[in-house]
């Protein structure tokens, strides 16, 4: 391995300006790659307060037919224990409301708009969200319908220019709810765990056609996530029952794959269609290949020059024995040290950029709510193990698209003619 | 350059990968850029804030209940509430709004059929409704040989206003002022409304990436006595230059503006609701700039380490031709033109690849009014010069190193 750092300190005081170019354009390619590899995976990567996200699931709505029309909706309360309840693989099981823009305000003074979710007592168990004092609500206060609020820390100084509001009154659409606890503030990256305020979940109201249909968002917690195609095919399997009685009756509940997995909820279009998260994949895919291959060809390109100079001493070493292959695996192992030093600036400066600029390139639904972030994503949610793993690929995916054909071309040179300087 | 046939036909080949990604990057930079300096029909709103009413619950704490008088109360409680943010000594000006609120997707879609000469003519619109202090704030600007003036006077009048619009066969399109003059009649709940159609406005597109085009109504708003607020109405304020935020704190210092169940919400900043609606679409444009930065890069280092080498290994070369006469500026214009040769070399096929892959390729289009064809080779000759500038500027470092070879010294060591 010296041989190898020795070869590329003299190449590099030799031919700096040719070094750096390789190792900045691998830099480039894997800090863009790097970027939109991370954007594409915040919102379902495994990070607190949603550590669970890699075995959560969510029912996305129903996609009832009749007859003469259909309906497209979220569930019910009734709809989400027929299809949800018990299910094998299930660990928690919580009842939510989509979070709704509210006016919330003190006690006669501000008022402005806040998110505001409905949930359950189970809701607090699926994810690690801090309390800073107080306590969530429970399900007596669930199921009593109680004006109860957990709201978060920088709201609560909004409204109260203080952080100990434990047992005060908000006015949310101006009904006063006492506040039980206050929490640290979840990030809009998290897409369920993510809210200003938290009331008690609201029981749906039965619906004149139907009794799926209503205003609740099941989100579930599995076991592992080796359960998801079980818990799946025990879905699919209560659709086919639930049918069988609502054919009698002339309607249908169109089964789309349901409950889906956070990659296919964040994909999806609405409940009348099927996931499709590999489409979407496939086309980043596409974006990552282009950014790889030009780079590549690039420091492919410079990589055949230098090569080319080095022809001499490529002809010594094979006619002092070398074979094929130990002339291939040199420039190889040679161009990888390269690559790594560029693939580490490359992704030291995309977490850099994500940690700081994340939201030029998020697709974020409401600006002024990202303005509230601090700080930018936590570091868990940019760096893990998978991102590391990638980079790693990338690097590797770099080094032989740029290096093997010309460390080929360079292992096949005639030793006598390769000293003669006969060559290509 | 022939000798180095082999780097060049591998530069070639980037350089037409490059140019077709290019030109799909570009297109949709392109008709992003139409869209987004497309005029928004209204003036600057670092000024302008937006507040809504909102009114108590019937649970809540001090509700009044004014039984069937409902309507009128909330009227006169939103004039109290008004007139009461109107004495703040920050603002300047505040006008009542429905519908009216740029950077807001509500759309309420509506028809008319006008019979004008014979013709019958077709009007599609999104409806809103604004006092004329509103249509002053937001800088709502005349069409049509009308002035910003004259749309505020046909407010005052009562009168409708509407926006410019083409309309009518595509072939044989309508002139929006044929419709000056005519009668808007509407019909709701209180009876039937009969107003003059007194003026021409631009339209007021509701966010900057907004490709749908069609008509807009204005009806007047009268914050009159006689006039009927609504809850759901919005009051558009336009405070005193660089004083928002003293504005916004002088409303948090005192108890909300309120009048029997009616209150006012906290304003927000019409430049913030600008950046809301943007936001998704910004990202997405900013990706692309990205991508398109990304590209030139590739080519810049490419061609710059690719001619570093190569001049390197030419010394001996441009040392001859110096010795043989050449000037300085002969050995940089050679260098220079050789890889503006390569980037023409690869325009041919890369031309054809794009004619192929993109010229009726309607999605890149992104709801531009200009033709495909436009965008095409708009974005084609854009490509062209920021690659050429790309190649002139990589090329430019190696080409000022062989001119500073000196003839004696290159051709010792040859």
């Amino acid at each position: 391995m010296r041989r190898y750092f020795s070869q590329i300190w003299y190449e590099m005081r030799h031919q700096p300006l040719v070094m750096w170019i390789s190792v900045g354009g691998t830099a480039l390619a894997i800090f863009m790659v790097m970027v939109l590899f991370t954007v594409d995976r915040v919102s379902f990567v495994p990070a607190p307060p949603e550590d669970n996200r890699d075995r959560m699931m969510v029912g996305f709505g129903v996609d009832l037919h009749f007859e003469n029309g259909s309906i497209s909706s979220l569930l019910s309360d009734t709809g989400v224990k027929k299809l949800y309840s018990k299910v094998k693989g299930i660990k928690y099981l919580s009842f939510t409301n989509a979070p709704e823009t509210k006016d919330v305000g003190s006690d006669g003074r501000i008022v402005t708009e806040m998110s505001v979710r409905g949930v359950d007592d189970v809701y607090w168990k699926m994810f690690g969200i801090r309390f800073q004092s107080g306590h969530p609500f429970t399900a007596g206060d669930v199921e009593s319908g109680s004006r109860v609020a957990v709201i978060a820390m920088s709201r609560a100084r909004e409204l109260f220019n203080d952080d100990e509001v434990r047992g005060r009154t908000i006015y949310i659409n101006q009904l006063p709810y006492r506040v039980t606890g206050v929490v640290e503030d979840v990030s809009p990256f998290f897409t369920f765990a993510h809210s200003d305020v938290w009331v008690p979940y609201r029981k749906d109201t039965p619906n004149e056609y139907s009794e799926f249909v209503g205003n609740t968002t099941p989100l579930m917690e599995l076991e592992s996530k080796e359960v998801i195609p079980l818990v799946k095919r025990e879905v699919k399997a209560r659709y086919e029952r639930l049918n069988k009685k609502l054919g009698e009756e002339g309607s249908s509940l169109i089964y789309h794959q349901e409950p889906f997995t956070l990659a296919e909820y964040i994909g999806n279009n609405g409940n009348n269609n099927d996931p499709d998260p590999d489409s979407a994949r496939m086309g980043t895919w596409y974006i990552y290949a282009v950014l790889l291959l030009l780079p590549a060809m690039n420091i492919s390109s410079m990589t055949r020059s230098r090569l080319r100079r080095r022809v001499s001493e490529i002809g010594v070493r094979r006619a002092l024995g070398a074979t094929r292959r130990d002339i291939l695996g040199q420039f190889l192992v040679e161009n990888l040290v390269m690559t790594v030093a560029g693939t580490v600036a490359g992704v030291l400066f995309s977490l850099l950029f994500c940690k700081l600029y994340i939201t030029t390139f998020f697709p974020m639904e409401n600006a002024g709510t990202w303005q509230l972030i601090k700080g930018g994503p936590s570091f868990s949610l940019i760096f893990n193990w998978e991102t590391l793993g990638m980079a790693a690929f990338f690097c590797l995916v770099l080094n032989i698209l740029s290096t093997i054909l010309p460390a080929w071309k360079a292992s096949r040179e005639n030793p006598a003619e390769a000293i003669s300087g006969k060559h290509d | 350059m022939c000798n180095e046939w082999r780097d060049n036909i591998w530069l070639i080949l980037e350089l037409v990968v490059v140019s077709v990604a290019m030109v799909v990057v570009m297109m949709n930079v392109v008709c992003n850029i139409e869209l987004k300096t497309r005029p928004m029909g209204i003036g600057p709103v670092d000024d302008i804030y937006v507040a809504s009413y909102s009114e108590l619950n019937e649970e809540s704490p001090g509700y009044v209940d004014y039984g069937e008088r409902k309507a009128e109360f909330i009227s006169r409680d939103i004039r109290r509430v008004t007139a009461a943010l109107r004495r703040n000594q920050y603002v300047e000006k505040a006008g009542l709004v429905q519908n009216g609120i740029p950077f807001t997707l509500n759309y309420i879609g509506n028809y008319r059929e006008f019979v004008v000469n014979g013709d019958s003519l077709r009007y599609f619109f999104n409806m809103r409704q604004m006092s004329p202090e509103a249509a002053e704030i937001l800088g709502l600007e005349g069409s049509s040989g009308f002035s910003a003036a004259d749309v505020k006077a046909a407010l005052e009048r009562g009168e409708v206003v509407i926006s410019d619009y083409v309309f009518g066969e595509e072939e044989k399109p309508y002139d929006v002022r044929r419709l000056v003059g005519q009668n808007y009649v509407s019909e709701t709940e209180d009876g039937v409304t009969v107003r003059r159609i007194g003026a021409i406005s631009s339209f007021m597109r509701r966010f900057q990436y907004e490709p749908h085009r069609n008509g807009m109504m204005i009806l007047p708003v009268n914050e009159g006595a006689g006039g009927n607020l609504a809850i759901y109405s919005n009051l558009v304020i336009k405070v005193r230059p660089g004083t928002g935020k003293r504005f916004l704190e002088s409303l948090q210092s005192q108890p909300t503006l309120a009048s029997g169940n009616v209150f006012l919400k906290t304003p927000v900043n019409l430049e913030a609701k600008r950046k809301d609606v943007s936001a998704k679409h910004d990202t997405r444009f900013n990706l692309f700039v990205a991508c398109m930065f990304f590209l030139l890069m590739i080519i810049f280092l490419g061609i710059l380490g690719t001619f570093w080498f190569r001049i390197r290994q030419r010394e001996g070369e441009i040392a001859l031709r110096r010795v043989t006469g050449a000037t300085r500026g002969d050995i940089f214009r050679r260098i220079l033109s050789e890889s503006m040769l390569l980037l023409v070399i690869a325009t041919i096929p890369a031309i054809l690849l794009d004619v192929l892959l993109l010229y009726r390729n309607m999605s890149l289009m992104n709801g531009s009014r200009l033709s495909i064809q436009e965008v095409f080779w708009i974005s084609g000759a854009l490509t062209f010069l920021v690659m050429t500038l790309s190649i002139l500027l990589g090329a430019w470092f190696p080409a000022s190193r062989a001119m500073r070879i000196h003839p004696a010294e290159a051709l010792k060591e040859e």
